[in-house]
């Protein structure tokens, strides 16, 4: 085990004065670009939103349903809705039970 | 007993695994908690090769503690933790927070779930340390566990639920102290030493904080009610949260977990959750164990009666007015509504066992994942042009063979808006093969679509 287990910069990688040329010194980076730079700068940001917008080609509109409910596949009919209309009965029961207390529970 | 000259000093690192028994001895005088212990064998079973032991650290939350309680107290205790950080290699496989309580040294903790639960756990996010000024991320399920005085195991499970909550949603920071005061509005006794929260605190504490609960009783009273969810209704449930991303808190006799993840060991094998208890380790498995009558007969040989499901909550991180069981019927009539329209490729269906999954997401995210999702272009294009609240429901039509497969099963999907009333649903838009909806009004602008009716990615976290 070591006790100084982190390495220790050297002084020269901070002010570097003597061993390194101006210009490859640290530049400052202002607060701006450095968010700028995390953000990602996409210069086709604004084409890529709004390709393909507008409105597209209505080959038919709303209105009265035109299929006979009997032909819907499975999981869309009334059966099955209904179904779920009973469990979501016994999940309000759930609810009810709760809300309403009754012999109180100690979570220790 | 404290560990000598605990906080103090510098910086030490452990070369793992020659170096683990000077951890251990480290924290063995303060009689490791087994959440302890799992922490070690978690790290160990993915091979952490290496520890740093932060000294002089201030954990917010054990701040708190010591502030509002341990201050109080006779016993000479530091005001600062020690944290321990673990690698794998070039891994960061997260950090703990040793609290130098003896017995509860287990403080703010962030684990990397590992490739044992990767796979389960939904409920993740990425929390980032900041040890001697390096910035090194992790993605977890947040993880505390009581102090055994101050806070009780509620008070654990509901700081991680809200913890996870802030760093996902950006809900407010929540400290344990914050947690003890918000329960503490309902305590009828002294508020410290803790004895626990009741349902009815533990329910008004989450509104207070901001996630007010949704609660559903379980178990029946003697007597009572015994028209409850049956197991199938349970893991519905249950499943329609953890694909959302959304924690449960999950009650059992005389303890709370939050559930966080979920998995099958193959199709319609019995499910396996994924629960943080603050009392075992962060993610631990567990199964679902349900007493419909109320009376133990509805429990196997090998049960523990302590484990039986009695309540759950589930904590809602904003305006998700609408619930998944009030969504389910309505979706269903709503994409047959578009289906009668007779645009669409009914045949689509004829062939495939289909499932319907629903969660609910923050649309932001759900827009920006269509893409890499697989649906189809003008179906993208089309969705992300609707404007949208915050949270939405989704309805996916699925392919139930492809879906325990893991592949590709959705056919199409329907949006609601979250702020939606149960009596009437507010749908936004859907896609089902070769038709695309809008709801502008009552009724839905159906366009034909000439696209792909390839089945694409779910937009559930688990697939389940």
């Amino acid at each position: 085990m070591s006790m100084f287990p982190l390495p220790v910069p050297m002084q020269a990688d901070y002010d570097g004065e003597d061993s390194m040329s101006s210009d490859k010194k640290p530049r400052r980076v202002s607060p701006v670009a450095r968010l700028r730079d995390d953000a990602g700068v996409d210069p086709e940001s604004f084409d890529r939103l709004v390709e393909g917008m507008g409105h597209g080609e209505t080959k038919r509109s709303s209105g009265e349903p035109e299929k006979d409910p009997a032909a819907l596949p499975e999981g869309f009919d009334d059966r099955a809705v209904e179904g779920l209309e009973q469990r979501r009965e016994r999940y309000a029961a759930a609810r009810r039970v709760a809300k309403a207390g009754g012999r109180p529970r100690l979570y220790e | 007993m404290l560990p000598e000259g605990f906080a103090r000093g510098a910086p030490r690192v452990f070369r793992l695994p020659q170096h683990w028994h000077l951890i251990e001895e480290r924290f063995g005088c303060l009689e490791p908690h087994p959440s302890l212990t799992w922490i070690f064998d978690h790290v160990r079973e993915q091979d952490a090769d290496r520890a740093l032991l932060e000294h002089e650290y201030l954990d917010g939350d054990y701040r708190t503690e010591y502030a509002n309680f341990y201050v109080k107290t006779f016993r000479a205790l530091p005001d600062r933790c020690e944290r321990l950080h673990f690698w794998a290699g070039e891994r960061y496989l997260g950090f703990s927070s040793i609290r130098p309580v003896e017995g509860r040294p287990v403080c703010r903790t962030m684990l990397d779930p590992g490739p044992a639960y990767e796979d389960a756990v939904s409920c993740v996010v990425v929390n980032a340390a900041h040890p001697y000024g390096r910035t090194l991320r992790v993605p977890g399920f947040p993880f505390i566990s009581q102090d055994g005085q101050y806070a009780r195991c509620a008070h654990a499970v509901i700081w991680m639920v809200a913890k996870y909550h802030h760093l996902q949603n950006r809900t407010p920071d929540r400290t344990i102290s914050d947690i003890v005061t918000a329960a503490a509005e309902d305590e009828s006794e002294r508020v410290v030493p803790s004895r626990g929260l009741t349902d009815h605190q533990i329910g008004s504490a989450l509104r207070r904080l901001g996630l007010g609960a949704i609660q559903y009783r379980l178990r029946p009273e003697p007597g009572g009610e015994s028209d409850l969810p049956d197991a199938d209704s349970v893991e519905q449930l249950v499943l329609r949260y953890l694909n959302s991303g959304l924690p449960l808190l999950l009650g059992t006799r005389g303890h709370l977990t939050a559930l966080i993840g979920a998995q099958r060991e193959a199709a319609g094998a019995p499910l396996e959750l994924v629960r943080c208890d603050d009392e075992s380790g962060p993610y631990c498995r567990t199964s679902m164990q349900l007493d419909p009558a109320g009376d133990g007969s509805g429990l196997g040989a090998d049960d523990d009666p302590d484990d039986t499901w009695e309540q759950l909550f589930v904590p809602l991180p904003g305006r998700i007015f609408l619930l998944g069981e009030e969504l389910e019927p309505g979706a269903r009539r709503l994409l047959g509504d578009v289906l009668r329209q007779g645009v669409g490729d009914v045949d689509e269906f004829a062939t495939r066992r289909l499932r319907f999954r629903a969660y609910v997401c923050d649309s932001r995210l759900y827009k920006y994942q269509l893409e890499e999702r697989g649906m189809a272009d003008p179906f993208v294009r089309g969705h992300r042009q609707v404007a949208a609240p915050r949270w939405v429901w989704v309805t996916e039509v699925q392919d139930e063979e492809l879906a325990e497969a893991g592949e590709p099963c959705v056919l199409g999907e329907l949006a609601v808006d979250a702020t939606s009333s149960a009596e009437r649903l507010n749908a936004l838009w859907a896609n089902l093969p070769g038709v695309h909806a809008i709801w502008s009004s009552a009724n839905p602008s159906v366009v034909a679509v000439d696209s792909s009716t390839e089945p694409y990615s779910t937009g559930t976290l688990l697939g389940l």
